[in-house]
């Protein structure tokens, strides 16, 4: 810079000073600019850009624009040309200001130097982490084999880098948070339609081959009836077309919303009928409706035609669930005397009268089009919410509801595939050799898999609850050509994901991050922690690196429309501070593996084959759309029908595609970055129902290509336990020797209704459920806005006084015009302290009548305990909009303990965890779901 | 003259001395001039030698270059809150960093044809970016004096008042007294403590200049 630079020292005459400085090292800040240059970055000062982009603010991933002002995201809207959101944007996703811009976030890489939890890091530079990192990795393949490494990718969909270097690195153990989720409630839809997410026909507009050919947008509702059970979409969104759906078409409509839940929330705020069951009673709900209709229905009586026998055509086994499921109509239950599935045993297990039970269930059969949703807070959180899921999967589909306008779409169908190669699963089929019991044996890398082959043949996405176990005792696995080989879990790579919190009882999680072996050395030898923000489980990394924000990386966001429709998450700006992304992590520690001698990794399959970001997402953008040429009306009518199509929307439309007929494919112009720039960021395909097809050529991905009644997905599981000759554990206190052909049912924990819990109710007479609360999910309340704002019951302005960074303008106050304010006394950030009831913290809602009897007043202090010796202290929102005897927790909302949190964490002592007090031993046992809502507590006021 | 002159050039020095050990990690070349700085009579004096003092005191210096960058870490870094944000922004404004005083620093630098090497990545408004640039305007206010170019020195001399009044003044003390008060490490007590009391007294120097009075014809004129 300047002379300074030029020079090599600078010497001082006359001795002023003793002035000689290495100057090189020092003015390595700024470079010059050549007046050209200067003249260039002057012009760009003011200036606006718009990027179309994706929110990651929460797992709704909404198409955004933003504008870019001074290399700074200036302004977040909601992108117009994203039917998926259709412009809007909430609150939270505005406030991604703070935290792109967060000074809290994570800047630079760090290593530990204090132990576990302790938070001393010190900084360090990109190659330090690396080698760090890479050494060891290659350390435990040696030893242990690469499957000793768990790479959990969390909460954001654009994992694909990650999964990719880990595949390629050679470990089957590559996850992500939805397995902590609701994979219960995914299952029946994954078992019996190849699906995941059966949602509501809301999303609008949409695009709709018209008579004449053309295309148009399509912007009517035609719902009629929607059941939201446990669902809330109003606060807990994920599919974020439903909060303005859901309205719309009751306005447009007529559409019938009806909310079954113990807590009126939100969404129940709007709807036409709520009901409050007991919790954990969705099956019994289910089953309840599934037999009414049964029993109910009449082809001749046009007041009783609740079945479309249409679904026959493309479903198979169906005879074989009916007789299943009606062998149960004939047992007493023991805890209530009544007949399985009976209005009466309904009513007795919910806690809802028998009339309203066979209202709904008449609703639902009669009203067409329909949609019977349930959410992650209910069977996704519930011990038997598989049971459930495969209810309300087969209720949607004997009333012909499946994929008709206004009905219930599986978006895990619909929506457009993406990643292909780019995810490296085919790493997952190399061959690998393993010694067991003194004998080599070989298998595929996938065949190494903790879960699928260890206790959890049927978790298919993945046992991310059960890690604490397997970090203590390590895996075992017992099915496969690598039956009985044992391994430790050495390392843990963790990215925006906060299992400490968020992944069951957080002392197990605790406990198994800090467990040490007999040399004194940690369990599980590394911990990294990559993520933007800093939350809990970061304390216990041995390495952090700052992942670049959602505004400074690239990906592909599509979160479960009705139709393809694909977007871009493009980088608004460069990777602040010295956060990378994810496709630089890829290529950088693919790079440190080989260095530190990893052979598995190839230049080839990294950096020299994707040389730039867009490299990489144009690979995962090939098999777009993916999707067949199926359904009413016909996408694509001038190409041939059921031919799977791929490339960009404007290509299949204009035809300039080719065909291969022996593959039944039609090849558009291959989807791109660039083109999805040039459109707005988005690629949206036409909509079409009825894509359920009887000759097996529509969306549906069972190995039938049918709805399956019959479990066939379960065969090659029972395959490998018959191989094996073992149960796997986690079905064994079923009772079952093997997964169910067909309808099965089996009770959830810790419920007065299942009689091996029955007697905990005297002495725990609650039950305890969760929520999420938008606004303040585990990574987002270090926003301080979002902190602000209430929530009924679980989230309110109760905090007690205490101490809170602020920026105070003028301090002195004297002289009103700010510019004459000295400027060394202009500002002061300073410790403010926040009035009591002034800001909003983490509560338990208590019903009224429940309160009285135990003398709690609005806002006590009261101490909730579990019959496992576990308590949290909380304040108590006492109100009507619960149903008595259930008391309810928002998820992640208190006992915050990363100071990386802000207020969350200054008021950390008199909020309550929840998941300090769910069972970790109560995994669902066919996904490995945390139970998180079956709990029975006591509520005492302290 | 040559009174002006050493002055300038030993603001160019500390300013660029201040700056330096304002960037991680620290090393011994940037903490080794500190001790060989000659105590003036100045009012920062006692801060200085002070720090000297200390830094004459250490044994080992590996161990000492260790300790002060896990401090420094923990200060300016986090992870998560932390107490001494090295950012303008999040004093100025709404506590969020790269606000309107980083682009407000940033013209001023583009008006010297200069840029941060990291341009877009590290706030422009970084405590050592501030730091360094007033060294530059000071070196260059030096080698103007040296070459008589007295309008130069006088738009060089008004540049650094006002970017000491708009920029760095309005926030580095409250930055420096968030150290002081928070660090564990005398090393960082006594760098901060030189760092609040020669700024301040730096700007009181520069406003009693009266070369910032002088008419237009007159800075013509030689001094
Ligand atoms: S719903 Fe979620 S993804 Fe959409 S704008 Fe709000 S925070 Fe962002």
């Amino acid at each position: 810079m300047g002379n300074l630079s030029r020079r090599k020292f600078i010497k001082l005459s006359g001795g002023a000073t003793a002035g000689i400085l290495m100057w090189d090292s020092l003015s390595s800040l700024f470079r010059p600019l050549s007046a050209a240059e200067a003249k260039t970055y002057a012009a760009e000062i003011g200036k606006l850009k718009t990027v179309y982009t994706a929110d990651v603010m929460c797992p709704s991933e909404c198409g955004l624009e933003m504008v870019v002002k001074n290399n700074r995201v200036f302004k977040i809207y909601g992108n117009e040309h994203c039917a998926y959101n259709d412009g809007t944007l909430c609150a939270k996703g505005n406030s991604g200001i703070q935290m792109i811009y967060s000074p809290y976030r994570i800047k630079s890489p760090m290593i530990r130097v204090g132990v576990r939890g302790e938070n001393k890091f010190k900084k360090v530079s990109w190659e330090e982490a690396m080698d760090y990192i890479a050494k060891r990795l290659v350390k435990y393949k040696k030893e242990y084999g690469p499957e000793s490494v768990i790479m959990d990718a969390g909460d954001v969909t654009d994992r694909d880098c990650y999964w990719r270097l880990f595949f390629a690195f050679g470990t089957p153990n590559s996850v992500e948070h939805g397995s902590i989720c609701d994979t219960p409630r995914r299952h029946g839809p994954k078992l019996m339609l190849g699906g995941k997410r059966i949602e509501p026909d809301l999303m609008r507009p949409v695009l709709v081959r018209q008579p004449d050919g053309s295309l148009k947008k399509d912007f009517t509702y035609k719902n009629k009836l929607i059941i939201y059970n446990g669902w809330n979409p109003f606060v807990a969104t994920r599919i974020n077309y439903e909060s303005r759906g859901t309205v719309a078409a009751q306005v447009e409509n007529d559409c019938k919303v009806i909310v079954i839940d113990p807590c009126h929330t939100n969404t129940a705020s709007r709807a036409d009928m709520w009901l409050a069951p007991k919790a954990g009673t969705d099956a019994d709900l289910f089953a309840a409706m599934l037999r009414y209709i049964l029993e109910n229905h009449n082809d001749n009586d046009p007041s009783h035609q609740y079945i479309d026998w249409s679904f026959k055509e493309y479903s198979e086994g169906w005879d074989d669930f009916l007789t299943e499921f009606k062998s149960w109509w004939n047992k007493i239950d023991q805890g209530n005397e009544h007949k399985y599935y009976s209005l009466e045993w309904a009513a007795a297990r919910t806690g809802l009268a028998k009339e309203k039970i066979a209202e709904v269930s008449h609703l639902f059969g009669i009203t067409k089009p329909a949609s019977l949703i349930w959410g992650m807070q209910s069977p996704g959180h519930h011990y038997n919410g598989s049971v459930a899921s495969i209810l309300g999967t087969a209720l949607n589909v004997i009333t012909g509801n499946m994929d008709i306008p206004g009905g219930a779409i599986d978006t895990e169908l619909t929506k457009a595939s993406k990643g292909g190669s780019a995810k490296g699963k085919q790493f997952l089929k190399r061959k690998v050799k393993r010694v067991v019991n003194g004998v080599e044996v070989e298998g595929t890398q996938e065949e190494l898999n903790m879960d699928r082959f260890g206790d959890w043949p049927a978790g298919w996405d993945d046992v991310v609850g059960d890690y604490p176990r397997r970090f203590m005792e390590g895996v075992s696995l017992r099915y496969g050509p690598f039956r009985g080989h044992k391994y430790p879990i050495k390392a843990y790579i963790i990215r925006t994901g906060n299992p400490v919190i968020t992944g069951s009882a957080t002392y197990k999680w605790q406990e198994a991050l800090t467990a040490r072996d007999e040399k004194n050395n940690y369990k599980v030898d590394l911990v990294v922690y990559i993520d933007t923000p800093f939350l809990e489980t970061g304390l216990y990394a041995d390495v952090i690196l700052p992942e670049a924000s959602y505004a400074e990386r690239m990906s592909l966001s599509d979160i479960y429309p009705p139709h393809p429709l694909l977007y871009l998450r493009d980088q608004a700006i460069k990777p602040l501070h010295e956060s990378k992304t994810p496709f630089e992590i890829m290529n950088g520690l693919a790079k440190a593996l080989v260095k530190h001698g990893d052979t598995d990794i190839k230049a080839e399959d990294f950096w020299a084959k994707y040389k730039t970001e867009e490299d990489f997402w144009n690979e995962a953008l090939l098999p777009a759309p993916g999707k067949p040429n199926v359904g009413k009306p016909l996408p694509y009518p001038k190409l041939p029908e059921g031919y799977k199509l791929l490339g960009t929307p404007d290509s299949l439309e204009a035809g300039s595609v080719k065909i291969n007929h022996k593959k039944k494919v039609i090849q558009g112009e291959p989807l791109t970055v660039k083109w999805l720039r040039e459109h707005y960021g988005v690629a949206d395909w036409p909509m079409s129902w009825r894509r359920f097809q009887p000759d097996g050529g529509g969306i549906l991905k069972t190995g039938s290509k049918k709805v399956e009644f019959v479990f066939n997905k379960y065969n090659k599981y029972n395959k490998l336990i018959e191989e094996a000759g073992e149960i796997p554990m986690s079905i064994k206190p079923l009772g079952w020797k093997r997964y169910p052909e067909t309808f099965y049912w089996f009770e959830t924990k810790w419920n007065p209704n299942n009689p091996s819990y029955a007697k905990y109710a005297k002495d725990f007479p609650f039950q305890l459920i969760c929520g999420r609360v938008h606004q303040t999910m585990s990574a987002t309340q270090m926003v301080p806005w979002l902190s602000e704002v209430s929530v009924a019951g679980t989230w309110v302005p109760m905090n007690e006084e205490f101490e809170y960074g602020m920026l105070d303008v003028n301090p002195a106050r004297k002289q009103w015009n700010i510019d004459k304010v000295d400027p060394a006394t202009r500002y002061k950030m300073q410790k403010e302290k926040i009035r009591a009831g002034t800001w909003s913290v983490g509560t338990i809602l208590i019903n009224s009548k429940d309160a009285g009897e135990l003398g709690i007043k609005m806002g006590d202090l009261v101490k909730v305990e579990n019959p496992l010796g576990k308590h949290v202290i909380s304040k108590a929102f006492v109100a009507e909009t619960i149903r008595p005897g259930v008391i309810k927790m928002g998820f992640a909302t208190g006992g915050r303990f990363s100071k990386g949190l802000g207020a969350i964490y200054a008021n950390r002592k008199y909020t309550p965890n929840h998941n300090e007090l769910v069972d970790p031993e109560a995994l669902s046992p066919i996904m490995g779901e945390p139970a998180y809502a079956d709990m029975l507590v006591r509520v005492s006021k302290v | 003259m040559k009174q002006l002159a050493e002055t300038l050039a030993q603001r160019a020095i500390l300013y660029r001395l201040l700056g330096g050990i304002y960037t991680y990690p620290l090393t011994l070349e940037k903490v080794e001039p500190i001790i060989k700085l000659e105590r003036q009579d100045k009012p920062w004096k006692d801060s200085l030698i002070s720090l000297q003092n200390y830094l004459k005191g250490i044994n080992n210096w590996e161990v000492f270059l260790e300790e002060t960058n896990i401090e420094y870490t923990r200060l300016f870094e986090g992870p998560g809150q932390h107490p001494a944000p090295p950012f303008a922004s999040f004093y100025l404004g709404d506590g969020t960093v790269m606000g309107a005083p980083a682009v407000a620093v940033r013209q001023e630098y583009i008006k010297w044809n200069l840029a941060p090497i990291l341009i877009g990545k590290i706030p422009d408004d970084h405590i050592a970016l501030e730091l360094t640039f007033m060294s530059y305007l000071a070196n260059e206010a030096y080698l103007a004096l040296s070459k008589n170019n007295n309008s130069l020195l006088y738009v060089l001399l008004k540049t650094q008042e006002e970017f000491l009044n708009k920029h760095l003044i309005s926030w580095a003390l409250q930055f420096c007294s968030n150290i002081i008060s928070a660090s564990t490490m005398n090393f960082f007590k006594n760098l901060t403590s030189l760092t609040k009391i020669y700024i301040e007294t730096d700007f009181e120097w520069i406003l009693t200049k009266k070369y910032l009075k002088l008419t237009t014809e007159e800075i013509t004129k030689p001094l």
